[in-house]
């Protein structure tokens, strides 16, 4: 796992952790089931304050992305967690959506869309 | 959750200067930046935890035990850095740990020494002779040699350069790992508040200005800017250390209020920096409008 | 007290590594002197205390002692206590070495040893050998009273007054006692106030250097704890 704080990012160093943490659990790189530092190593690690780590694993935790087990610390979710399930197909959603405007903007026509996104997940 | 530190209804007044009525707590395993401008107390704050300093009504407790009556055993768990050296400048800081450990019931040596060596401070060169950094470094390897549970810095880092200053961050993160210790650290350097701190108290004229987290404090306040014609009237009186200039004006101003505000007017989130200096302009300012009162 | 004890080894190392060097040449002066020139020079042994209080005051200005003061677990009253104390048995100490070097000096007679035996000078020291250990010993317990009580007063003056001010406390303190002494003393020849002097001068050694050290033990304590409770009452 891998985090870079931006002192000077308009966005809370808490956010800026949750968004990494978030594409690095989405994209893989950090695996399910996997230990994470516990709040007071991340923040130790990053040298930054205690209650921003926590902030930042709470709110990871309600989003369903990692899990808290008593005793033992921080875990990403297994895949098949309904939360993360949700949230993947809305981040694919937004894609989706993202994809077609863009298309369109371009003068693509429907049909020329579709036929970018087979290719594209054949390849 | 424990408090470390519990101040409560401080009140402290000599010659032109007051502590009024300050109240703060630092729950366990925190940090704390306590920041203000010169002379709005912290010191003198600070002197009263160690009880070496008598004031004149409000309770301080550390640890649960009072901050006058059982002060030694207070000190026996607390560490304590000032923003100079408090140790025999000619002696070696092999010599200052002969005299120091007595003192300590559980004073460690070996701890002491490993610290030294990390800090890379020689143990046998007069203590008088180290730069700020190492004498700052110096004070802190003696509070963590006895197993403190609280760590207050008084100004630490005032006249270090970057490095230093990074680097007593990085050993303060390290010393908060257990998460049943806590410290309180007052300096000037808003960045280190800003990096580091878990809650942050400002005192202002001897008085607490806001004491809470400091994530808190960041999302609460906004620098606002634009044309002075369009702020609206109600809205006037909100802002703090307002500050006219040629192009417009310039003032910091609760996030609350920012609802319905004209577009015509930016804001941007206010750092810690931004309201220790608005909260000095509203002095200012309010010490004008007496004078032209009158 | 655990605490005192602690306070008085604290002064010590602080004063011990300017002023060992000093001390050990000012023992070895008094220790020759003792057994070459007479057992009176033993006195001069006490002088080494100068060398382990002395450089106290200007280290703890220079090295903000009075932070480290309100830092460490101990009670203020305490810190004061003791280093009184430290002065006492600075003092103490040196002059039980002078005394119990007494009679090895006599004993000795070292002063066989330098040239010129049978010159005007040497009779001089062969007397001061022949002599009683009555002399020396008094020697040894006024030299004693009047530095520890120099001292103790400095101190006391220099805590309550700062330390600026010491020269002026004792430039006070001779005037002080010369105009009493004086004063006595002239009283005294013209009866007008009992002065038995005779006995002063037959009082017995043992006795005076008891009472010495009883009376200077007591100021110690005195000057101590009139100081601690004033001290403690101002702010670090």
């Amino acid at each position: 796992m891998k985090i870079i704080i931006k002192n000077k990012s308009e966005l809370p160093i808490y956010e800026q952790i949750e968004e990494q943490m978030k594409t690095q659990i989405l994209d893989g790189t950090i695996k399910e089931d996997e230990q994470l530092p516990s709040i007071r190593q991340l923040a130790r690690d990053l040298k930054i304050s205690v209650i921003t780590t926590t902030r930042a694993y709470n709110d990871l935790a309600e989003e369903g992305f990692i899990i808290s087990v008593a005793g033992k610390g921080y875990f990403v979710s297994p895949r098949n967690n309904e939360l993360l399930k949700e949230r993947m197909l809305f981040e694919m959603e937004e894609g989706l959506e993202k994809a077609v405007t863009s298309g369109r903007n371009a003068g693509l026509s429907d049909v020329e869309i579709i036929e970018a996104l087979k290719k594209f997940m054949e390849g | 959750m424990e408090n470390i530190l519990e101040i409560s209804g401080l009140n402290k007044s000599y010659g032109d200067f007051a502590l009024k009525d300050v109240s703060f707590s630092l729950p366990k395993g925190y940090i704390m930046g306590f920041v203000g401008q010169n002379g709005s107390g912290k010191t003198t704050t600070i002197r009263s935890i160690l009880n070496m300093a008598k004031t004149d009504s409000g309770k301080i407790s550390v640890f649960g035990l009072d901050s006058v009556n059982d002060t030694i055993e207070i000190k026996q768990r607390t560490g304590v850095v000032f923003d100079s050296l408090y140790l025999a400048e000619h002696l070696t800081a092999k010599q200052i740990e002969k005299q120091l450990k007595p003192f300590y019931n559980d004073w460690q040596s070996d701890e002491f020494f490993k610290r030294l060596k990390s800090f890379e401070l020689p143990d046998n060169k007069k203590v008088g002779e180290f730069s700020k950094g190492m004498k700052m470094k110096l004070m802190i390897a003696v509070a963590l040699s006895h197993k403190a549970e609280l760590i207050i810095l008084d100004e630490p880092t005032s006249g270090l350069d970057p490095v230093a200053r990074d680097e007593l961050l990085d050993i303060l993160s390290e010393y908060i790992e257990d998460e049943n210790r806590g410290v309180l650290f007052s300096t000037h350097i808003t960045a280190d508040v800003e990096r580091i701190a878990d809650y942050v108290t400002i005192l202002h004229n001897g008085k607490v200005w806001f004491t809470g987290e400091l994530n808190t404090l960041a999302e609460s306040y906004a620098v606002l800017k634009g044309a002075e014609e369009d702020i609206p009237e109600s809205v006037k009186e909100k802002l703090i250390g307002f500050h006219a200039y040629r192009n417009g004006f310039e003032a910091l101003i609760k996030t609350d209020d920012l609802a319905g505000l004209p577009d015509s007017l930016e804001y941007e989130k206010a750092n810690l920096d931004d309201i220790l200096v608005y909260i000095a302009k509203e002095d200012k300012n309010e010490r004008h409008a007496e004078n032209n009162a009158v | 007290m655990k605490d005192m004890l602690k306070i008085m080894r604290f002064d010590f190392l602080t004063a011990a590594d300017t002023g060992y060097f000093p001390a050990v040449f000012l023992a070895a002066l008094s220790v020759s002197g003792a057994f070459l020139f007479g057992p009176g020079c033993a006195a001069a042994l006490i002088l080494t205390s100068i060398c382990f209080i002395l450089p106290l005051t200007s280290v703890a200005e220079k090295s903000e002692f009075h932070k480290l003061y309100g830092i460490l677990p101990v009670k203020r009253k305490n810190i004061t206590r003791g280093r009184f104390l430290y002065i006492f048995m600075l003092h103490f100490i040196p002059e039980m070495i002078a005394l119990l070097l007494l009679k090895p000096a006599f004993t000795l007679k070292a002063y066989r040893i330098l040239p010129n035996q049978g010159s005007a000078s040497l009779q001089l020291i062969e007397n001061a050998f022949l002599s009683e250990f009555r002399g020396p010993c008094m020697k040894i317990f006024i030299f004693f009273s009047i530095s520890c009580f120099a001292f103790l007063y400095m101190e006391f003056t220099g805590q309550i007054f700062g330390h600026e001010n010491d020269i002026k406390s004792i430039m006070v303190l001779l005037l002080t006692v010369t105009a009493v002494v004086t004063t006595l003393t002239a009283l005294g020849s013209h009866d007008i106030i009992q002065v038995d002097f005779e006995k002063i001068r037959n009082i017995k050694t043992l006795t005076a250097g008891i009472s010495l050290n009883t009376l200077l033990f007591m100021i110690c304590l005195l000057l101590g704890e009139i100081t601690a409770g004033k001290v403690s009452a101002k702010e670090l």
